[in-house]
C-alpha cells in the first residue's frame, strides 16, 4: 500500500511539470467559466493531491501514528 | 501622511503589539512549561489547534505578503511551484512527522541534529549538521525581520524608517520569545496565523472590487487583456514574465523549497512539539489544502491583481501595500499588520530554533553531560545575541525577501538525506556518508550562492541536494554502516507503538 502511495505521489508531480513540455497544456483555452486553462488546470492537480493526502492522513495502514501505547491508555481512562 | 491618518497607523500598531504581548506573556506564558530546557524549546505538548496555526504562520512568512505575489506580478504563474511544493512538504509531514513526534518523545529530543546523532553516532553529525543550520538560519531571519521594516517604512511613507521597523519588530518579539520560549511563540503564532489569512482574503476582495471589472470574471478577462504571458509557463527572456519560470527553475524551487521546508528546524521541531503522533498526522492532512486554497490562490489573485490594477513599482515585493495605499489607504495599515504577523511569527519560530541549536547543539558539542540549567541560561543570552545581529544584518544587508528565503531552504534541504538515510535506506546508510554528504552540499549551496551562479540553470541549492545525494549514496557504499543493535535499539519505539503492526 505505501508503495503505491509513494507512486500516486510520483504522479502529482510528473502532472505538476507536464505543461513545460506539452503546449497544449500551456495554453488559456479552454476556460471553466472564468478561469483560464494553466490555472484551473494546476488547481485541479492540487485539489486531486490534496484530498488524497487527507485520506493518507486517516489510515493507519499508510501513514503510522506511533502511538499505540497512548491510545490505549486513553481509552482505559 | 496625514495627521489622522498618522494617529490611526500608531493607534492600530499600538493595539496590535500590546495584543501580541498579552496573549505572549499572559495566555501563552507557562511557567512550569518553560522550567525545563525541553519545554522551553518544545512545549509541554500542543494539541491540534494551535499546532495547526503556529506550523501554518512559522512556514509562511512575510514572503506570503512580498516576496510571493511579488513573485507572481513580476514572473507570473511559475510561481505555482510554491503552492505545488507545499504538498510535498506535508507529504513527508505526514509520512515521517509521526516517526520524528514518537523518537523525540522517548529520547527526549529537542534539535534536530539530536536525532541525527542519537541514530548515527560519532562526534561530528551534530556540529556539522547544526552549523549547517544555523548558517541558514540568518537569511530567513534577516528577511523577516527586514520585510517587517519594509513594510513599516512604507505604510507610514518614511516616519518609521526601515531600520526602526527592524528594531521594533525584533524587540516585540525578542520579549515574548525571552520569557516563553515555544509556547509563547506558539500561542501569539496562533493569533497572526488567523489574522494574516483574513488581511489577505479582505485584500483580494478588495483588488477585484476595484479592477473597475464585474467580479472575477472580468478580472481574469482584463488580466489576459494586459499580461496573457503571466498565464503561461515559458515565455520569452523579454517577455512580460522575464521567461523566469523555466522548468529547470520549477524543478529546482520544487525540490529545494519542499525538502527545506520540511527539514527547517522550526518546522521539523513542530513534530517534535505535538501532543501525539495522530496530532501531527492530522496537521499533514489538512495543512496542504489550507495553504493551496486558503494562502496560495490569494496570493496568486493579489500578485495578479497588481497588472490588472495597473500598479507600478519598482520593488515588487511591495506590490500589496503600494496597492492598498492606492486604492485603501486605511486597509494599508491591516496590510502591514497582516505583514508583521507574517515576518514575526516566522521570526519568533527562527529564534526558538536558533537557540536550541547554538545551547544544545553546541553545548552538548562542548559538554556532552551539560545541565539543563546552563542550556537554558545560553539560551537567554543566545536569544539577545542573535536578534542583535539579525538586526544589523538586516539593515545593511537587505536583499529580496524570495532571495534569501531561497537560500536559507536550499540549506535546509541538504538535511534531507541524512533524514531519508535514517528512515528508508537504513540497511545502508553510515555516518560518514551523512556527514560527507551534508558538507558537500552545505558546500556547493554556500559556493554557488555567493556567486550568484544558477549552472545549467538550475538554482544553487539544486546541485547542493543533488551532489550531497550522489556523495551519500556512494560514501554509504563504502564505509560501515550503522551498528544494526544500535539503530534497532534507537528506533525501537516505532517498532513498539507503532498502529500499523497492530491493525
Amino acid at each position: 500500500m505505501k508503495k503505491i502511495v509513494q507512486w500516486l505521489f510520483a504522479v502529482y508531480w510528473i502532472l505538476c511539470m507536464l505543461p513545460y513540455f506539452i503546449p497544449g497544456l500551456n495554453q488559456l483555452e479552454p476556460h471553466i467559466g472564468f478561469i483560464p486553462f494553466t490555472v484551473w488546470y494546476i488547481f485541479l492537480v492540487m485539489t486531486g493531491c490534496s484530498v488524497m493526502i487527507y485520506i493518507f492522513s486517516k489510515s493507519d495502514s499508510i501513514w503510522d501514528t506511533y502511538d499505540y501505547e497512548e491510545n490505549a491508555d486513553a481509552e482505559n481512562k | 501622511m496625514g495627521t489622522t491618518y498618522g494617529i490611526v497607523v500608531f493607534v492600530v500598531l499600538a493595539l496590535f503589539t500590546a495584543f501580541e504581548l498579552y496573549v505572549g506573556l499572559g495566555i501563552g506564558y507557562d511557567k512550569k512549561v518553560v522550567s525545563s530546557s525541553r519545554g522551553f524549546f518544545i512545549g509541554g505538548g500542543t494539541g491540534f489547534f494551535i499546532l495547526f496555526f503556529t506550523t501554518a504562520a512559522t512556514w509562511f512568512s512575510t514572503w506570503l505578503y512580498m516576496g510571493a505575489p511579488g513573485s507572481f506580478y513580476k514572473n507570473g504563474i511559475g510561481w505555482i511551484a510554491g503552492a505545488a511544493w507545499q504538498l510535498l512538504i506535508v507529504f513527508l509531514m505526514g509520512n515521517w512527522g509521526p516517526k520524528v513526534w514518537r523518537l523525540g518523545r522517548d529520547h527526549q529530543l529537542i534539535t534536530p541534529s539530536d536525532m541525527l546523532e542519537g541514530y548515527y553516532g560519532g562526534k561530528a553529525i551534530r556540529p556539522v549538521h547544526a552549523t549547517g543550520e544555523l548558517i541558514f538560519c540568518f537569511p530567513t531571519l534577516m528577511a523577516q525581520i527586514a520585510g517587517c521594516g519594509v513594510a513599516l517604512d512604507a505604510l507610514t511613507r518614511g516616519v518609521i524608517p526601515m531600520w526602526a521597523g527592524c528594531i521594533y519588530a525584533a524587540a516585540v518579539v525578542g520579549i515574548y520569545v525571552y520569557f516563553g520560549g515555544f509556547r509563547s511563540q506558539a500561542w501569539v503564532d496562533t493569533m497572526q496565523g488567523i489574522l494574516f489569512s483574513v488581511i489577505m482574503w479582505v485584500t483580494v476582495i478588495i483588488m477585484v472590487k476595484n479592477s473597475g471589472q464585474a467580479g472575477l470574471t472580468g478580472f481574469f478577462a482584463e488580466l489576459e487583456r494586459t499580461g496573457s504571458d503571466l498565464l503561461r509557463y515559458v515565455t520569452k527572456p523579454d517577455g512580460l514574465n522575464n521567461g523566469y519560470w523555466t522548468w529547470k527553475m520549477y524543478l529546482s524551487f520544487w525540490i529545494i523549497q519542499a525538502l527545506g521546508g520540511f527539514c527547517a528546524p522550526y518546522v521539523f521541531q513542530r513534530s517534535y512539539a505535538a501532543k501525539d503522533g495522530k496530532t501531527v498526522r492530522r496537521i499533514a492532512g489538512l495543512l496542504g489544502a489550507y495553504y493551496v486554497f486558503i494562502l496560495m490562490a490569494a496570493v496568486m489573485l493579489i500578485g495578479f491583481g497588481g497588472h490588472v490594477l495597473g500598479i507600478e513599482t519598482a520593488n515588487a515585493d511591495n506590490i500589496m501595500v503600494v496597492a492598498m495605499n492606492k486604492y485603501a489607504p486605511y486597509w494599508a495599515i491591516f496590510v502591514v499588520i497582516g505583514i508583521l504577523c507574517a515576518g514575526m511569527s516566522t521570526v519568533s519560530s527562527i529564534l526558538v530554533s536558533a537557540t536550541s541549536i547554538v545551547s544544545v547543539d553546541y553545548g552538548r558539542s562542548i559538554k556532552k553531560d551539560i545541565s539543563d540549567e546552563s542550556i537554558r541560561k545560553i539560551s537567554k543570552i543566545a536569544i539577545l545575541g542573535m536578534l542583535v545581529l539579525a538586526v544589523i544584518l538586516s539593515i545593511v544587508g537587505y536583499s529580496s525577501i524570495a532571495i534569501l528565503i531561497n537560500t536559507a531552504l536550499a540549506g535546509f534541504a541538504q538535511s534531507f538525506w541524512a533524514i531519508f538515510g535514517m528512515f528508508v535506506w537504513r540497511k545502508h546508510a553510515t555516518k560518514e556518508g551523512a556527514v560527507s554528504g551534508l558538507v558537500v552540499g552545505l558546500v556547493i549551496t554556500l559556493v554557488l550562492t555567493a556567486m550568484s551562479k544558477n549552472l545549467l540553470g538550475f538554482a544553487p541549492g539544486f546541485w547542493g541536494v543533488v551532489c550531497n545525494g550522489i556523495v551519500f549514496f556512494v560514501v554509504s557504499l563504502l564505509t560501515k554502516p550503522v551498528d544494526p543493535a544500535h539503530a534497532e535499539e534507537f528506533l525501537s519505539p516505532l517498532v513498539k507503538h507503532s498502529v500499523r503492526n497492530r491493525t
